[in-house]
């Protein structure tokens, strides 16, 4: 009931989540929500740890985690911060359980971890990441065709066949891989890995392998290019290959973690931690709880709704009307493409570039006004290496 | 940076306007081979300046709930340098348009 209270009330929140998911980049995410429900029904299954869905030990902590997470929405929501919104939505969910299994909660560490990665990287993250590994994987591919005997000039993310040139965009930065790995990561380690340093093991690989990997994929890319097959490197390889050389990060991905955890003989069983006795609560406390949650999501996503949007605008000219002649110069009008409109979001926009006497002093002056609380849905184009 | 252009230097500089305000701006020196842009922005988001994009988070976030709007605007003027332009000369011209046009801007973003 209270789950049902808090999608309901946080419904926006969720529905740009799959709206943010959708892209190519983000799509391994569907899985976390069913992956996590798995894990949990595996702990529950198995007594892996003691944890038992079904024993609740209510906790009036839990309360004190969602105001927070409320917080990070509200903060996120208001400042238009994806990652408070998306990381105030996981603290929240992780609040809920704390609130419904008390102490048990912990036993749950690793869903919740995993679960965690419905939150999207700060963007500045993602681009620093995105551009190193762009450039780590152009080098390498461009070594790995020289090694296959082609010839490649190579300047940044730029690799020059002489018959055409590849171009590695941030969509095929391994970037797209590099997510999914970590989380693979964890799991296979969880499954197969008993000891730490093995789980590290497995975590340190990621990177390498994502960049290793996509390095190939380019490679093969410009090798079929140089052997007279260009239609196929663009179309059905292009696609395909993503698939294949995913598939093939995971099975090495795999076979470190069986023979590492060969290497090392699994700790010492030690007796699962006893289960804390479910503490009594009276049915009381769990509906006053239950109801304080309630009506904590119902009011603040109420109240969040009633914050400003754009019709609190005071009156204004419309950015059409702009003048076109400014002191000496004198401007045109050019309008934006309709892909940067629909990433922008803006309410309106004017974009003037404004040609003074000298050829080479040329001045564009570029004007957005645009409400902040709309949706921007980034998509990679889908472009070949 | 998109079109290839590298970013070479980043700073803040003020500017006096022609209503004799002063406000500061952010300067981008951009570079492409022998290309130079001199690029500046500012956000001008309900009356206020503002350079930081830190700050302009916590002002939206805080005009939000004391103003009840989240309208903003950013504005960017930037200004195709010829080769032998020297940096104070292209600044003195990109500065006299931000003035220009400075004291219109009112009208088509609120204050």
């Amino acid at each position: 009931m209270i789950t049902a209270c808090f999608v309901t009330a946080y419904l926006p929140f969720f529905e740009r989540l799959v709206i943010r998911r959708d892209s190519v980049d983000n799509n391994y995410c569907y899985l976390i929500v069913p992956l996590f429900v798995y894990l949990c029904w595996d702990q529950h299954r198995n007594d892996r740890n003691g944890f038992h869905l079904g024993v609740f030990a209510w906790s009036a902590w839990g309360l004190v985690g969602i105001i927070f997470g409320i917080g990070f929405m509200v903060l996120g929501e208001l400042g238009s911060v994806y990652t408070f919104q998306y990381g105030g939505l996981w603290i929240t969910m992780v609040a809920l359980v704390i609130l419904v299994y008390g102490r048990n909660a912990r036993l749950l560490a690793f869903p919740l971890t995993i679960l965690a990665f419905i939150v999207p990287l700060p963007p500045f993250i993602n681009r620093m990441l995105t551009f190193e590994l762009r450039m780590y994987a152009s080098t390498l591919a461009a070594k790995m065709l020289r090694l296959a005997n082609v010839s490649v000039h190579q300047t940044g993310n730029i690799i020059d066949l002489g018959i055409e040139k590849l171009q590695v965009v941030d969509a095929c930065s391994g970037l797209r891989y590099l997510m999914p790995l970590i989380l693979m990561a964890l799991i296979v380690g969880y499954f197969f890995n008993q000891r730490v340093w093995q789980r590290i093991v497995l975590l340190v690989i990621v990177a390498p392998l994502s960049i290793v990997v996509n390095a190939f994929r380019v490679f093969l890319s410009g090798w079929l290019t140089v052997n007279g097959h260009r239609e196929l490197a663009q179309s059905f390889f292009h696609d395909f290959s993503g698939w294949a050389v995913f598939m093939i990060a995971g099975a090495i991905m795999l076979l470190v973690a069986v023979t590492i955890a060969k290497l090392g003989a699994p700790p010492p069983q030690t007796p699962p931690p006893a289960r804390r006795p479910a503490v009594k609560t009276s049915q009381r406390r769990a509906l006053a709880l239950s109801a304080a949650v309630c009506i904590l999501f119902g009011f603040s996503a109420f109240a969040l709704r009633l914050t400003p949007t754009a019709a609190n605008l005071p009156a204004r000219a419309r950015l059409e009307g702009f003048p076109m002649q400014i002191a000496q110069w004198q401007g045109h009008q050019q309008y934006l493409s309709k892909e940067i409109m629909e990433e922008l979001w803006p309410m309106t926009m004017s974009a003037r570039s404004t040609a003074p006497p000298r050829w080479a002093t040329a001045f564009s002056f570029l004007s957005l006004f645009m409400n902040t609380r709309g949706p921007v849905i980034r998509r990679m184009p889908r472009r070949p290496v | 940076m998109g079109g290839g252009f590298d970013l070479l230097k980043t700073e803040d500089r003020l500017l006096q306007t022609a209503n004799g305000q002063s406000i500061k701006i952010r300067i981008l020196h951009l570079k492409q081979g022998s290309r130079k842009i001199l690029a500046s922005y500012f956000f001008f988001e309900r009356g206020r300046v503002i350079t930081s994009p830190w700050k302009n988070k916590f002002y939206l976030f805080w005009d939000a709930l004391t103003k009840g709007r989240t309208d903003g605007a950013l504005v960017r003027a930037e200004l195709l340098m010829t080769p032998d332009q020297a940096e104070e000369e292209a600044f003195a011209i990109l500065s006299d348009f931000i003035e220009e046009i400075w004291v219109l801007l009112p009208d088509y973003v609120p204050t």
